[in-house]
């Protein structure tokens, strides 16, 4: 087998002599990104106005004084903007003929691996990083239809000024403490159960079945028939709960524990199952003999649980954990469902990412100030794992130091 | 054998393209209330029977509340993929048009059937002396009262004329029958407005908030004295415009509804036969004779997209459909509103008509009715600082006041702090 890792001296000629085609492909795929990104949200309107002739200063250049007409250059410049999708493509074709032409590069060990994850660098860098970083920018901004003005922190001060960003912080907070300490140790324990040899094997079966089947369903709909079943009606399906147990019917989604009891609850019915899979997926990877080692020394069941399993199950349960997390922050669908809309009695369902939606969608005039809420999520829900999974030692801290 | 398979699919498609094109011009509307799209599309075949030569096809889109406003206001924003037309609720038309760039100025069309139409219906819609929405209804507050249970505790509904009358015939009802009086809202303001109305206020003047007012604690205090009496009840759904309020006045003995007349379509709608021949349709009390009785309430207003490719045939379809003296006569007979052309409302033949729906549901005719509060019909304001001021009133001041018991004062000092500091 021939392995070089140099490329040989007549194919790199080669490759020099058709360099020229990969940086006319950059230059020509950095003039059409750049008409695309500059123009953003408002390139069907450039488009219009440059067809009809328009006035083209909201989009480039200085308005034109009377008899003044555009130099070559920004001529040009209108030109590409209005066709940038042809530079684009144009840039794909010439890449694709240097390729063509160095075909060995395709067989290079330098060039192999920066090809097969390209897709994943694309994806990152166009529907993550370029979406933050304009985020961050927008933060800072004051978002009109009519334009854009810089205004410092004034979004941020706003944000921590007003009430209800705290409401939707302590909400958000709550829900997350809530469904990690039910999500967490339940599917745990019922796992363990279901993994148990005492468990028959066809009852296992169908309760993960049973378990796992609210996964699939929609939280729309499963949203929907919860703010039935706790409808303050008599005849909804937790007051006639309550009924039996001799209690009067109560207005469950205008308190604000029974509120959060009702969505809390939903994400139990949902999640449980898809935890106590991901648990079940641990249990199974603990090898028998260290069961039969623990049996030999006269380890009870308990002892089997609290010594063996827990601690191998450690990796699984913080991972668990950590998406537990980010999903109790940014949770908004089932508030939205649960109350049917955005707006709850008292705000007692308003989430962080329900306040952010409240200004960015809900009100207009508010998209910067909405990007500031997003940020602080974004910042609290890191610095919350960070610390978490330095907690339970996934990041370690000064290590490297003591060895 | 498959060349010609292939070929027949082929000329098929052909054929199938061939007819589209030559299909009457199509219109695109999004609403979200489904009797708006029957309605819609009932008036679209009455203007093709009219204009041979301009055919159209109206795709009405019906979506939630929330969601439609939301997309339209992104649709705008980014000026791509909204519709010709879209009807926008007045609560949230302050929103839509802060994007008045991108709709169309109805006055043109508005101008000929001016006239005719109640103005203040044309305002609420309107900025800097533009029109930029079609209303369909005018909306008035009126009281539907049930017959039965008012004769079964001895109150003649037409004596009800201020709202102390209205307290003590509860009184007489809780005794006679054990039935509710009526509701108190708490997720929305339909009464509360009309109170205000009624004292010559409103939720604000000239960009000030004005929520903590004697007059809103007036309308305050009146609600939570029949809350104390026990003759109204928390509406369960926040009001009666929602699920789970349908149901509540379905299924129980609810002895007055204060709400707007487009309810109408509610009770023969949802709320079913089951109160069938019960309600009757009476003017709102006051709280001293000679105050208005009615002010306009909820509504939609049709605002039309200037950068669709047919917002000219948009435009004048939707002036048909909504404002017409055509269509305010199909608005009556389909959806049961209060035309925003008062002629209308004079026109026996068309009001009082037997076959139709809603004169057969209720107890004696509905215009009955609206026509004595014809020219005592206020109007509300509703701009950009609406949204804000009911997203308090409608979350939290209500539930404070009417729910947790929190005294009126103290919460109302509260509110207005709450809603200036909203507002930046």
């Amino acid at each position: 087998m021939q392995t070089t890792t140099k490329t040989p001296v007549s194919s790199r000629n080669k490759w020099k002599k058709t360099a020229y085609l990969l940086v006319i492909s950059v230059v020509l795929l950095a003039l059409g990104l750049a008409a695309m990104f500059t123009l953003g949200t408002s390139s069907i309107r450039f488009d219009t106005a440059y067809d009809n002739g328009a006035d083209l200063s909201p989009y480039y250049f200085e308005p034109l004084a009377e008899g003044e007409a555009y130099s070559a250059l920004q001529k040009a410049w209108l030109a590409i903007a209005r066709n940038r999708m042809v530079p684009i493509f144009a840039a794909i074709v010439v890449f694709v003929l240097f390729v063509a032409l160095n075909r060995e590069l395709l067989y290079s060990q330098n060039v192999a691996p920066y090809v097969f994850v390209l897709p994943f660098i694309l994806t990152f860098l166009v529907f993550f990083l370029y979406p933050l970083i304009s985020t961050i920018m927008m933060s800072f901004q004051d978002i009109k239809g009519s334009g854009t003005t810089w205004i410092g922190l004034k979004n941020y001060e706003n944000m921590f000024a007003n009430k209800n960003f705290w409401i939707a912080v302590k909400n958000s907070m709550r829900y997350m403490v809530w469904t990690c300490a039910i999500l967490i140790p339940m599917p745990l324990v019922l796992a363990y159960l279901l993994n148990s040899k005492m468990m028959p094997q066809k009852f296992a079966d169908i309760f993960k079945t049973i378990s796992y089947m609210p996964v699939l369903c929609s939280v729309v709909v499963a949203g929907i028939i919860f703010r039935m079943m706790f409808s303050e009606l008599d005849g909804a399906m937790m007051n006639q709960i309550r009924a039996s147990f001799g209690l009067a019917p109560i207005a469950w989604l205008k308190g604000e524990s029974t509120s959060m009891f009702a969505m809390v609850l939903l994400c139990m019915w949902r999640w449980t199952g898809m935890n106590i899979l991901y648990y079940m997926a641990g249990l199974k990877s603990i090898p028998g003999d260290l069961y039969e080692a623990a049996e030999i020394d006269g380890a009870n069941e308990f002892q089997k649980f609290w010594n063996v399993i827990l601690p191998l199950l450690k990796p699984t349960a913080i991972y668990v954990l950590t998406i537990s997390i980010y999903a109790g922050l940014s949770m908004f669908t089932e508030s939205y469902m649960v109350f049917g809309n955005n707006n709850s009695p008292k705000n007692y369902g308003l989430t962080i990412v329900g306040y952010l939606y409240r200004y960015g969608f809900e009100k207009v005039d508010k998209f910067g100030f909405a990007s500031a809420v997003g940020l602080v999520l974004l910042a609290g829900a890191m610095i919350i794992t960070v610390i978490q999974l330095i907690a339970t030692g996934t990041i370690k801290i000064g290590k490297n130091k003591e060895d | 054998m498959k060349k010609i398979v292939a070929l027949a699919l082929a000329l098929c498609m052909i054929a199938i393209l061939a007819v589209a094109s030559a299909e009457p011009t199509k219109l695109t509307a999004w609403t979200f209330i489904a009797q708006h799209q029957e309605y819609y599309e009932g008036m679209a075949e009455k203007w093709n029977a009219e204009h041979p030569d301009e055919q159209i096809e109206i795709e009405v889109t019906t979506l939630g509340y929330d969601d439609m406003h939301n997309k339209m206001k992104v649709a705008l924003q980014s000026d791509q993929g909204a519709p010709d037309a879209c009807d926008v609720e007045l609560g949230q038309f302050p929103n839509i048009l802060a994007f008045n760039d991108k709709l169309v100025e109805l006055d043109s069309y508005i101008e000929p059937l001016k006239d005719d139409i109640v103005t203040a219906r044309l305002e609420i819609y309107s900025k800097d002396g533009h029109y930029y929405g079609m209303p369909l209804h005018v909306g008035a507050m009126v009281a539907y009262y049930r017959v039965d249970l008012l004769e079964k505790a001895g109150v003649d509904y037409t004596t009800i004329k201020t709202w102390d009358d209205w307290y003590e015939a509860g009184l007489k009802v809780k005794e006679a029958t054990g039935a509710w009086m009526g509701t108190v809202e708490t997720s929305t303001q339909w009464v509360t407005t009309l109170m205000l109305g009624q004292q010559g206020t409103d939720w604000q003047k000239d960009g000030t908030v004005l929520v903590n007012t004697p007059e809103v604690a007036k309308a305050i205090d009146t609600q939570k004295k029949w809350l104390e009496a026990g003759i109204a009840e928390v509406c369960p759904g926040g009001q009666p415009d929602t699920e789970e309020g349908k149901a509540y006045i379905a299924n129980n003995d609810i002895a007055s509804v204060i709400m707007p007349f487009w309810y109408m379509s509610r009770f023969t709608g949802e709320i079913g036969e089951v109160r069938a021949d019960q309600y009757v349709i009476a003017p709102c009390p006051v709280f001293e004779e000679g105050q208005i009785r009615s002010v306009g309430a909820g509504g939609t207003g049709t605002v039309i997209y200037k950068n669709g490719t047919n917002a000219d045939l948009a435009a004048r379809f939707f002036t048909y459909a909504k404002i017409s003296d055509e269509g305010n006569r199909y608005v009556w007979k389909v959806l049961g509103f209060d035309p925003v052309n008062k002629a209308v409302w004079e026109d026996e033949a068309l009001m009082k008509d037997e076959e139709n729906a809603f004169n057969k549901y209720f107890v004696g005719y509905p215009v009955d009715g609206l026509l004595p509060i014809k020219d005592e019909i206020g109007a509300m304001i509703s701009n950009e600082i609406s949204p804000t001021i009911n997203n308090y009133l409608g979350t939290t001041l209500w539930n404070e006041v009417y729910v947790d018991g929190v005294d009126t004062a103290e919460a109302l000092e509260a509110a207005q702090d709450s809603i200036e500091s909203d507002l930046f």
